[in-house]
Order: C-alpha cells, then sequence, then structure tokens
C-alpha cells in the first residue's frame, strides 16, 4: 500500500510540475497571439477610418520581418536548393523588405511536420492547408481568416484579380476566408481511358476521326468493343487497368461533399438532394461494367493487389491502357509517363468542378501569424509573381534553365536532367499557382490559357463552397471508411458479383451508421444553402 | 583460463546458495533502511542518468494525453483546447466492428505470444547446446529477417503468394498437381500466414534474450547432471527451462502489456491492403490508420493510444499480481 | 566421448538450424538478386531466382544519382556508435540500480521504468517538448535522444539477467571484502553480465541503426544530417508516393525509374555493412556470449 502511495505522489508531483510548465507555455502562446489580434483589430479599425482617405496607409516597408513558407516538394535535396533560395530572399527583401525562410518536407511527409510545426508554436506562416486536409486545419483553427481587416483586398490585390471569385469561395467557411485555391486543373475530365498507340495499330484502329493531341469524346460501349478487340488480338496483355477505389471520383460525376463519398449529390450542377452514391443507378452501372470486363478477362485477376502504377505496366509491356483525369496537356503528360510511347486519350464523361476541388490544395496563412500583412504580401507574390514563380520552378535563368525562341524552358547548354543543380525541387502543379511561370519545352506554350478556360467552361458543382466539418459524426466517418475500403476495391475491379456485392456493402454501411451521416451533412448542406442563397 | 577461473568462482559460491537465500529475506526496520539508503548512495547515482532521461522522454510529454478528452486547436495550444469528455473514444467502440477489430488484436497477440515464447526457447536451447562451429552462422543469419522493413517483407510475401507470379501458384503447386489458390482472396490462410511472418521475422531476434540467459547459466550443473546419468532432454526439462522460467515469465508479462497493439505493417502491408481479407487481417491499430489518414484526426489517435495503454496496463497489472502470489521473484515488481 | 543421446540430439540440433538459416537466407536472396534484375522483367514476370535480364540501374539510381548516400552512412556509422556506447551506459546502470534486491523505494523505480512501456504522450507532445524545452530540432541530437532508451524493455530485459544470474551472493562477498559499490559493479558485475551487455548493446545497435523517424520528425532544414535509412526511407516513400498518386505529372518522373528494383537494392543497401561489420562484432564484442556457450 505504501507503495502505491509513493508511487501516486510521485506521479502527482510529476503531473504538477508538468502542469506548470505547460500552463506557462500556454500563456506564453496566448500573449503571443493576442497582441497580433488586437494590432490587427486596431489596424482595421484604422484601415476603416482612413479607406476613403488614402490607400497608402498600407504598409510597403516590413522592416524586415520574418516570414516562414511551409512547402511541400518531390524531392528537397536538390543541391542548389539554398543558392536558389536566397535568389527568392533577396527578391522579397529587395522589394518589401520581408525575411523570407522556406522549409521543406517531401509530399508523403508534409502534413505530419506542418501538423507538429503548428501545434509546437514553431515558426510558420504560410502553409498548405488543402495537402493537410482543408477541413480539418480549419476546426483546428490553424488557418488566418483572411478578411480579416480586409487582409486579402489590401495585400494580395494581385490574388483577388488572378482568381475568379466563385473559385475563391470555396474557401470560405463560416462567412470566414480560411484559404487561397491553389490555382492549377481545378476542373477534371472525367474518366479518361489512355490507350498505347502501338496495340491500337496492331488492331489496325480507324483513326480518321481521332485527334491525336486531345481528348476524343466516346462512350463505355465503344470502350468495349475496342479493349475486345484488343484481348483477341493480344490475349496475354491485360487490357485495363481502372486504378482502385480511391479514384472513383474521377470517373463518375457525382459530388463527393465535404471531401468524401458517404453523401454526395448525383446530379451536381442541378441539384443539391444528398443521396447515397451506393444505392445509385451511376454506381450499379459503374460496377456492373467493371465485372463485364474482369470476366471477359479484360483485367488482372490481380488488379486489386497492383502496386504499380498503369504507366509502369505500360512500359513493361503487361497493360494497354489504363485512366486517368482529363486536363489540357494531358496527352503529352500520358506518353511522358508511359516513357514517351504515343497515346490516344478517349473521355467517357463531362469535364466537371466538384465543390471540394477549390480547397484541394489550398494555401493558407497561419492563425498565430506575427505579421498578416506580411505573410499576405509574401503569398500574393507566390501566387502572381513572374520572378518568384520561376525561380521556386526553375530556378536561376542561364544557370538552371534557359528559354527557348518560343519561350519555352530548356535545360542550358552542356547540363542535362540528371546534372543540373536545380531542377524538380517542386512541379508546377505543387506550387501555390503554375499560371506565371515558363512552359516546359514539347507543351503547348498557351498551356496555362488552355488550362483557365477548362476551368473555367466546365461543369460546376451547385454545391461550390460549401465545406463540412465532420467532427460531430466522426465514429460513423471512421467506420464507414473501413467498411467503404474492405468492400471498394473488389466492386470498381470487378471482382464480385455487383447485385449481391452492393448489397452487401450497403447492408454494411448502414450499419456504420450512414443515414446518421448523410443526415448531418443534409443538414449541413442545408444551412449552408440557405445561407448563400443557393437553391 | 578465463574459463575455468569463472567457474571455479562459480562452484565455490555455489555451496552457500541455499543458505544465504534464506537469510536474504529478513525484514528490514526503518533504521535499516536509512542506512540502506545511505550505503545505497552510489547505486542511486549510477541510476539517476536514466532516471532523467525517461523523466525527459516519457514522463514530460505525459500530460499531452489530456489531448484525447479535448477538441483540438492548433492556436489555442493542447492547455487551451475546449474538453470534449469521452467523444473522441466514441469511434473505437461502434458497430460490429469493434467487436472484430478487438477480437484480432487479442487473438494474434495470445498467438503470437506463445508461438514466440516456443520458438525462441526453442532455438536458444538448440543453439546453447550445439557443438559446431557453425553455430555462429546459424545465430547471425537467423537474425537477418529483423532487419528487413515491414515494407520488403510484404513484397517477399507476394512474390510467394500471388496469383500471376507467386512461386506456390507457379512453380510449386504444379509439382504436386495442386489447384492454384488465390491468397489474397482467401481469408482462411491468412492467420497462418501472418503468424508465419511474424515468427520468421522475429525469432532470430527474441532468441538472442533467451540464449544470452542460458549462456549465463552455471555450467556446473549440467556436468554434475551428466554424471548422474541425466540424458540431455531431462537437463533441458529439468535445468535449462526452470533457470529460464523468470525469464520467459517477464517476457510474457511484458508482451501482455502491448497486448492491444500490434504491428501496423504486419497487418496492413503485408496483405497488400486487400479488402476481402479485412475480417481476419483488421487490428485496432489498422482501423485507426485507415479512419483517420483523410482526416488526420490528433485527438481520435491519441484516444486509441489511451484506451490500448489502458486495457494493457490493466492487464499487465492484473498478471503480474498472480505471478506475485505463485510465483514471487519471477514478479515485474 | 560422447553418448549416443548427445549425438541424435546434435544431429536434430543441426537439421533444425539448417532449415532456420535456409528459410532466412532464401528470401534475402531473392532480395538480392531482384535487386540486380532489369525492373521490366520484374513487373512482367515476378520476382525470381533465375532472372531473365539483369541490370545495375537500381544501384545505379541510388548510388550514382544521390550523391547525398556516402554521407548518409556516415551519420549513420557515427549515431550508432554514439547512440550505442550512450544507450548502454544508461541502460545498464539503471537496469543494475533496480536489480538490487536490498535496494529501498526499488519497487517504485521498477515501476517507473515499467509505465514507460505501456504508455507516452504521443508525439506531438514528445515533439513540443524536445524542440521548445531543449531545442534538439536541426542538430544532431535530435537522431540521438528520442531514441535513446526507446522504452523501459532493454532495462527490464538487463534487469531480469541480473537478478537471475548473478548470485546476490558474489556482490554481496565483494562488498563486505570492502569493495565499494562502484568497485564491486565495475569488477564483479560488469564481467559477469558481459552476455546480456553485449545482447542489449546489439539491440540498441539495431535499433539506431534501423532508425529512420526521427529524422523525419526532427529534421527540417539540415539534409546533411540524414541517416542512411532515414535518405532510403525518403526515396521509398516518393516512389510510393508517385504510384499511387493518379496524377499523370508526378506519374511522369518515375518513367525511367527502376521503381521495383530500386526498393530492393534499398533493402540491401541498408542492411549490406550491418552483413559486413556484423561479423566482426560477434567475433569480438560478444565474445561473451560464444565463451560462455564453450564446454569446459
Amino acid at each position: 500500500m505504501k507503495k502505491i502511495l509513493a508511487l501516486m505522489m510521485c506521479l502527482v508531483l510529476t503531473a504538477g510540475t508538468l502542469a506548470g510548465c505547460g500552463g506557462g507555455q500556454a500563456e506564453t502562446n496566448g500573449g503571443a497571439a493576442a497582441p497580433a489580434a488586437d494590432d490587427t483589430g486596431a489596424e482595421a479599425a484604422g484601415d476603416e477610418a482612413a479607406a476613403g482617405e488614402a490607400a497608402s496607409d498600407l504598409i510597403t516597408d516590413f522592416g524586415g520581418e520574418t516570414i516562414v513558407v511551409a512547402l511541400y516538394c518531390n524531392d528537397d535535396s536538390v543541391l542548389g536548393k539554398d543558392r536558389v533560395f536566397g535568389k527568392i530572399k533577396e527578391y522579397y527583401l529587395d522589394t518589401y523588405n520581408i525575411n523570407v525562410e522556406f522549409v521543406t518536407s517531401l509530399m508523403g511527409d508534409y502534413t505530419q511536420s506542418v501538423n507538429m510545426m503548428l501545434s509546437s508554436g514553431e515558426q510558420v506562416d504560410i502553409f498548405s492547408s488543402g495537402v493537410m486536409n482543408f477541413s480539418n486545419t480549419v476546426a483546428n483553427e490553424s488557418t488566418y481568416d483572411l478578411n480579416e481587416g480586409d487582409l486579402l483586398n489590401n495585400y494580395g490585390k494581385d490574388i483577388v484579380e488572378l482568381i475568379d471569385p466563385e473559385f475563391l469561395k470555396g474557401c470560405v467557411v463560416n462567412g470566414a476566408l480560411y484559404g487561397i485555391p491553389c490555382m492549377r486543373d481545378l476542373a477534371t475530365g472525367m474518366w479518361c481511358v489512355v490507350v498505347d498507340k502501338e496495340y491500337m495499330d496492331g488492331i489496325d484502329y480507324d483513326y480518321s476521326q481521332i485527334n491525336m493531341e486531345e481528348v476524343n469524346p466516346a462512350t463505355a460501349e465503344d470502350m468495349t468493343e475496342l479493349f475486345t478487340q484488343l484481348h483477341e488480338a493480344y490475349p496475354d496483355v491485360n487490357v485495363v487497368y481502372p486504378w482502385n477505389y480511391g479514384y472513383l471520383g474521377q470517373k463518375l460525376a457525382y459530388d463527393a461533399i465535404g471531401g468524401d463519398v458517404f453523401g454526395v449529390l448525383l446530379d451536381p450542377s442541378n441539384s443539391l438532394e444528398v443521396s447515397n452514391l451506393f444505392t445509385s443507378d451511376m454506381f450499379r452501372e459503374y460496377c456492373q461494367l467493371m465485372y463485364e470486363w474482369q470476366q471477359a478477362g479484360f483485367m488482372s485477376k490481380d488488379a486489386a493487389t497492383e502496386t504499380q502504377n498503369g504507366g509502369a505496366q505500360v512500359i513493361a509491356g503487361t497493360l494497354i491502357a489504363d485512366t486517368t483525369a482529363g486536363k489540357p496537356g494531358i496527352v503529352r503528360q500520358k506518353e511522358a509517363e508511359r516513357g514517351g510511347r504515343d497515346s490516344v486519350v478517349f473521355q467517357l464523361g463531362p469535364d466537371f468542378v466538384a465543390s471540394s476541388a477549390p480547397v484541394g490544395a489550398a494555401w493558407s496563412i497561419n492563425s498565430t501569424t506575427e505579421a498578416p500583412e506580411a505573410a499576405m504580401t509574401v503569398l500574393n507574390d507566390l501566387y502572381t509573381s513572374p520572378v518568384v514563380t520561376n525561380l521556386l520552378l526553375w530556378g536561376e535563368e542561364g544557370v538552371d534553365y534557359v528559354l527557348t525562341e518560343s519561350g519555352h524552358c530548356t535545360f542550358p547548354e552542356g547540363v542535362t536532367e540528371q546534372t543540373v543543380e536545380y531542377y524538380n525541387l517542386v512541379w508546377a502543379w505543387m506550387m501555390p499557382c503554375e499560371y506565371p511561370t515558363y512552359v516546359r519545352e514539347g507543351d503547348d506554350i498557351d498551356l496555362w490559357e488552355k488550362t483557365i478556360d477548362f476551368n473555367n467552361n466546365a461543369m460546376k458543382s451547385k454545391a461550390l463552397g460549401f465545406s463540412f466539418d465532420s467532427s460531430e459524426v466522426s465514429a460513423e466517418y471512421t467506420a464507414l471508411t473501413n467498411v467503404w475500403e474492405e468492400y471498394g476495391n473488389s466492386l470498381v475491379f470487378g471482382l464480385i458479383e455487383p447485385e449481391a456485392g452492393i448489397a452487401e456493402l450497403n447492408e454494411r454501411l448502414e450499419a456504420a451508421g450512414l443515414q446518421t451521416y448523410i443526415d448531418a451533412k443534409k443538414e449541413a448542406l442545408e444551412a449552408w444553402a440557405a445561407e448563400n442563397g443557393v437553391e | 583460463m578465463e574459463i575455468s577461473d569463472s567457474c571455479s568462482f562459480f562452484s565455490c559460491i555455489k555451496k552457500g546458495w541455499h543458505a544465504m537465500k534464506q537469510t536474504a529475506k529478513v525484514k528490514r526496520d526503518s533504521k535499516k533502511t536509512l542506512r540502506l539508503v545511505k550505503r545505497f548512495i552510489p547505486v542511486y547515482l549510477m541510476a539517476l542518468p536514466g532516471i532523467i532521461y525517461l523523466f525527459i522522454n516519457n514522463y514530460m510529454p505525459l500530460p499531452g494525453l489530456v489531448l484525447a478528452f479535448k477538441k483540438y486547436s492548433t492556436k489555442k495550444g493542447i492547455w487551451g483546447s475546449p474538453w470534449v469528455g469521452l467523444k473522441n473514444f466514441k469511434y473505437l467502440f461502434r458497430t460490429q466492428d469493434a467487436w472484430i477489430i478487438t477480437r484480432n488484436t487479442l487473438g494474434y497477440n495470445i498467438l503470437f505470444i506463445i508461438v514466440n515464447v516456443v520458438m525462441a526457447v526453442s532455438i536458444a536451447i538448440i543453439l546453447s547446446e550445439l557443438t559446431t562451429r557453425w553455430k555462429k552462422v546459424y545465430q547471425s543469419t537467423i537474425l537477418l529477417p529483423h532487419f528487413l522493413s515491414t515494407v520488403i517483407i510484404s513484397y517477399l510475401v507476394f512474390a510467394f503468394l500471388s496469383s500471376e507470379n507467386g512461386f506456390l501458384n507457379n512453380s510449386i503447386f504444379p509439382l504436386f498437381g495442386k489447384e492454384q489458390i488465390p491468397w489474397y482472396t482467401e481469408p482462411k490462410y491468412w492467420p497462418f500466414i501472418l503468424v508465419f511472418v511474424q515468427t520468421w521475422r522475429g525469432v532470430g531476434y527474441n532468441c538472442i534474450v533467451y540464449l544470452s540467459t542460458i549462456l549465463g547459466f552455471d555450467r556446473e550443473i549440467y556436468e554434475a547432471s551428466a554424471i548422474d546419468g541425466a540424458s540431455k532432454w531431462q537437463q533441458i526439462r529439468k535445468i535449462t527451462l526452470p533457470l529460464l522460467r523468470p525469464t520467459i515469465i517477464m517476457l510474457v508479462l511484458l508482451s501482455v502489456g502491448r497486448i492491444f497493439y500490434s504491428d501496423f505493417g504486419l497487418f496492413y502491408q503485408v496483405p497488400q491492403q486487400s479488402g476481402v481479407l479485412m475480417n481476419v487481417t483488421q487490428t485496432i491499430d489498422t482501423y485507426v490508420y485507415r479512419g483517420l489518414l483523410e482526416r488526420n484526426d490528433m485527438p481520435m489517435a491519441t484516444a486509441a493510444g489511451v484506451y490500448q495503454s489502458l486495457i494493457g496496463f490493466i492487464l499487465v497489472m492484473s498478471a503480474n499480481l498472480i505471478v506475485r502470489k505463485i510465483d514471487p521473484d519471477s514478479a515485474l515488481f | 566421448m560422447k553418448s549416443k543421446d548427445e549425438k541424435r540430439f546434435q544431429f536434430m540440433g543441426n537439421v533444425v538450424m539448417i532449415i532456420m538459416t535456409i528459410l532466412a537466407v532464401a528470401p534475402l536472396l531473392l532480395v538480392i538478386i531482384s535487386s540486380f534484375t532489369d525492373n521490366n522483367t520484374l513487373i512482367r514476370n515476378g520476382y525470381s531466382y533465375f532472372p531473365e535480364k539483369f541490370s545495375l540501374d537500381a544501384y545505379h539510381y541510388i548510388f550514382v544519382e544521390n550523391p547525398q548516400v556516402l554521407k548518409a552512412y556516415l551519420v549513420s556509422f557515427r549515431l550508432t556508435a554514439v547512440g550505442t556506447v550512450l544507450s548502454l551506459s544508461v541502460t545498464t546502470l539503471l537496469a543494475y540500480a533496480i536489480s538490487k534486491k536490498e535496494l529501498p523505494a526499488r519497487g517504485v523505480l521498477t515501476f517507473y521504468v515499467f509505465f514507460t512501456m505501456l504508455f507516452n504522450g504521443g508525439l506531438v507532445p514528445t515533439y513540443i517538448n524536445y524542440v521548445n524545452i531543449f531545442h534538439i530540432k536541426d542538430t544532431f541530437w535530435g537522431l540521438l535522444l528520442p531514441g535513446l532508451v526507446t522504452n523501459g524493455f532493454n532495462i527490464l530485459l538487463m534487469k531480469s539477467y541480473f537478478t537471475s544470474s548473478i548470485p546476490d551472493e558474489i556482490v554481496e562477498a565483494a562488498y563486505i571484502d570492502g569493495a565499494s559499490e562502484t568497485q564491486t559493479f565495475l569488477k564483479v558485475v560488469v564481467p559477469l553480465a558481459r552476455p546480456i551487455i553485449a545482447t542489449i548493446g546489439l539491440f540498441a545497435g539495431i535499433a539506431y541503426w534501423n532508425d529512420w523517424n526521427n529524422g523525419y520528425v526532427y529534421l527540417n532544414r539540415r539534409q546533411d544530417l540524414y541517416s542512411i535509412q532515414n535518405l532510403l526511407n525518403r526515396i521509398v516513400q516518393n516512389i510510393q508516393y508517385l504510384l499511387q498518386s493518379g496524377d499523370s505529372n508526378a506519374a511522369a518522373l518515375l518513367a525511367n525509374l527502376p521503381t521495383v528494383s530500386v526498393r530492393m537494392a534499398m533493402a540491401i543497401a541498408g542492411v549490406l555493412p550491418v552483413l559486413v561489420i556484423y561479423p566482426f562484432v560477434q567475433n569480438n564484442f560478444v565474445k561473451g556470449i560464444t565463451l560462455g556457450g564453450v564446454k569446459g
């Protein structure tokens, strides 16, 4: 007994000391945050008062303020990294007197890394909330409201000009603007099938109707017919790899509102009705088709445990076609992925902007930042300055890249992909905005204009701007996710008979609380629609 | 030289062994305690670095566990975030999944504990008794699988089991005229496969402890018994195993503490995340991972850890209590 | 003269161990062969002991296209050496203390150690603690400290050895002979405990060599401190991410990369130094184990 008592004492003491230091820490955190909030409040008030008189009240010299940007990278050990970051720093110092520092993490590691910096109070002012799951960072109060003190309008003018308000509103939660959408292909060309041309040559395919540079509209029947011929001619090669269940949203034009498939809009451009995807005709027909393809021998029986992507399988000679999300430049990209092999791309669905697309890779400012104005200024140029974006993407002109006469970007003479000092740290789509950057040799020089048109002309979900905080139904969410993972691949690779499989899936989902989850979503969506005047 | 020295040293000591064991267990009064504390000051100093380290590494972050009962805000910090009671634990007990993940986690761990002990002790005894020069080679080669990451192991398993290119289906079964087996869609084989892989990977590592313990035993006991005509098997049963008992009990007790945890890679990567197998491969850790992968919800993840630790703690304390009743010397404390 | 019984045991024992050895070596051999196999052959035909086509692409990719690799090996060696010595010292001293049956508060101390095996504050609180109070981020300490005594397991293991295999009486006798506690520990206990010290040293060494996670958590700005396992893991994870990403931008970069054989080669690159060094460790440092095994 004595021992236990002593032990308890020991523990209590420990806890006490810890609570002590923890409390102190919280205080300092709060202390740091509070004045910052006051500042902006005061400034906001000041701005309002002075708004009519002069815009010159805005800060133009930030007095060497340090702003830390957390980047996610493809390869953060490139040799020229420090040199190029130095150049970017120089640019910001010269232009705004802001001292910009970068911290880098690889994509797979980004969420954890930034999360820990946010939690520990280390300085990080700008990060990609989209990559970390936007609604989660908002729920964790990690993001700064960019409307506060008119921050975006005052210090992010170029962003305001650049981004369609309709996309911007995708990052609004309860009236607060918590991020800026990443500017790249926000629309998705639904259900594109990429077929290796060599095999099509082998069956004497008639190319008269085919555009080799762009996607070609087609139907599922067309594909079944093509695959049947290909399978007859090449019985030992798998005809198609349609990717796993996680990519269902790239094929069927439902809107997975709130970022998950439990409760979706089946007719997103016309109706705000939240339905169960798994009892829909759309889903049943898709599973049926995949089942037919599997039965016909178009797909590998091991597809569910495949560890290679479509491109690698095509290069290895075990596959003819896979699926992808369409966008401008997709043909060249898929060909690059397949080691330069010619490909034909068919598209079976529409171009579509899902409601969660704008937040998908959004960038945000940390809610505890001490200098929101400086951070917004830095972010503004990360989106719009050709100097900053090209440095980040390509490095220094003349050293890491040169421009061709047509305005394309290529390696300087005597330097290759392997020997260049700065290359591939990030790709265009990983940056806040790809539009100001040079396009690489081989791409259309007007690739970004085409991308902008692609986004603007695509069918848009009525729920664009809706986001869902699932924390009240998180128990249901985890259960549903696990059930869907159990059945997903079996269904989308046609490994089980769809009627029975779908019935079983629905039964399990019901048991896991699907209805509760859908109801919660419905309620949130209705409230959002009422608030925003959407019908 | 050294060997014979230490052997004679041992035999010398052995004579007084039993008598002294009795006298060691004298009740102490507080005066004696004080004297002992004084005497052991150097020993306390020896313990100090470890105590300080554990305090920094393990105890100081411990209050962070309150996260399990909070709605987390990075703005307010762990301490400032609002309380939400037990809400973050709810998902662990939801619907029929709760039963399956608990059953699998417990079932596999119990199997692992039994198989590991039997295999590791057997291998350790064999290794300790072998006289061949090859024993060093054996010992180091069986340790090799421990160095392979779970991802690589999952590839190796796939190399043997896949339907298109797997060794079993394509090279071995045809020899015996056996039908192909679609391993990754047949749940019934997986309990065996997982136990096999886990044992294969861990046995070399696990047996080291037993081996080093056996090698610390006094060889003269064995020689004496051999002169008395005891067979090898009798020696193992009557000498080695009883002497190993405290070590075995301790290792089992320690495993009991981790009984609600599972080797994530083994249950997630080795079955190639095959959904069809989830009924027999889903454990608490994989369930939490799958459920939180997209959401990255720290309080819920913390809640899972608290739950796992707490159950393990209760179980190991009870087990220790029982052990202390039966065999006080083997108890953890 | 060996009895019949002894001979039979030796024979059976060897058979069992040979089977175990084959079970351990055969898959490793497959990893080695696969790392030298042409990537497309691997995807097409699966893993094989007799591949159609060999290739050095994977090793070229690791050692030539990643100039950091050699530096990372050095970091790993340094980390493993320093870490093992430190970890072993801390573990042995504490384990010895709590193995003393007469030590007042021994039960409390043992529980103090045991408790760390079950409960920890979790990744984020640990990180906050180390970074905000001890400032180990982006330093060598970040690799060294968080894994120093991974948890109480090794300590309890060693304590159990001390209590079961080192008779109190020897220690007591030395003390009565006038040796101080420190002298007793160094002159009597440590030599007797060589097998377990070697074992725990081995465990600690393995743990430090294999650790890649601390590099992820505690290094953001110091690529020069990446250990080999950390670096290899980054490469592997990146490939994994690209393979699973539906984004063809990402996938394009994989077109010329031997994705499967590289992973096998990584495994070899991580184990190779251990394979080379282990026999020496076994020969010298672990003499304690093997010596004890030789019949007198």
